[in-house]
């Protein structure tokens, strides 16, 4: 198995970070309902370093549907193209995205605090 | 899944004794994917792969197989069995004759099912996957309208 040298790892995140400017996290449910869509900013992500981007500020959803969050896309621009599909779990759960709460309410704000992406060496 | 399946298109599968001698070498078609069924997650979930070829270069008793991928990965052993023996490599018979071609029926790959399948997932997915971590906070409306009120 091939070991990745942290330049390689860096360039592997950041060709998909790229993906993300100005596109959007879509919260869905079990039967793909959009509940909460968060959006990326024009530039979505700094810079990786050690292999691993931070995202910058992620505006909120202030406005969410209601509905219980089963996993999530992040679409590019345009809200049509994927760029990845993430597992979701309740704080604390081995999820991609861990939330306070699963269930949403109609008009409830979703919130990303903090988010990264990482390209392991091996 | 699928994704490191594809991975197996183009492929090397090449059949040993139980002295780690060659016995056989195929390549995988570049389409290898014959069929998906079920839903993912669901222990229906699998995947079958097209039938293909291996020519026997020396006769002897196969034990199991290897499948090198295009970028050079090396997939855990597949084991070689008759059919009906749960083995993932389905053979006329055990013993193979060199100078001969053996049709290998479809591979069916059943997700999160066996060791081979974990080992697979760990092997190919790996290091194409990138990690994501992120932490969200859900604000109650009902929560900010009082705050409004305050």
């Amino acid at each position: 198995m091939p070991t990745l040298a942290t330049d390689t790892r860096n360039a592997a995140v950041d060709a998909v970070t790229a993906l993300c400017n100005s596109g959007s996290i879509q919260f869905q449910t079990s039967a793909h309902n959009k509940v909460a869509e968060p959006t990326f900013g024009a530039t979505a992500f700094n810079a990786a370093s050690g292999g691993t981007a931070t995202a910058k500020t992620v505006a909120d959803d202030t406005d969410a549907s209601a509905g219980t969050i089963s996993h999530a896309h992040i679409f590019k621009t345009g809200g049509t193209d994927e760029v990845m599909q993430c597992t979701c779990t309740v704080t604390g759960g081995a999820g991609d995205f861990q939330i306070s709460s699963l269930v949403i309410g109609a008009g409830d704000t979703v919130s990303v605090l903090s988010m990264s992406i990482t390209q392991p060496a091996s | 899944m699928n994704e490191f399946i594809k991975q197996l298109s183009g492929g090397v599968l090449r059949l040993y004794d139980a002295q780690g001698v060659i016995l056989a070498v195929g390549v995988l078609p570049e389409d290898v994917l014959a069929s998906i069924s079920g839903e993912e997650g669901d222990p229906s979930h699998k995947y079958v792969l097209v039938d293909f070829t291996v020519t026997v270069y020396r006769s002897g008793l196969a034990c199991y197989g290897l499948i090198q991928t295009a970028n050079g990965k090396l997939t855990p052993k597949l084991s070689c069995g008759l059919a009906g023996s749960g083995a993932l490599l389905i053979l006329p018979d055990a013993y193979v004759v060199a100078k001969t071609v053996l049709i290998i029926p479809g591979i069916t790959l059943i997700e999160g099912q066996d060791e081979f399948n974990r080992q697979l997932a760990a092997i190919l997915e790996k290091v194409i996957k990138p990690q994501v971590s992120a932490n969200v906070q859900v604000i109650r409306a009902a929560d900010k309208a009082k705050a409004n009120v305050r």
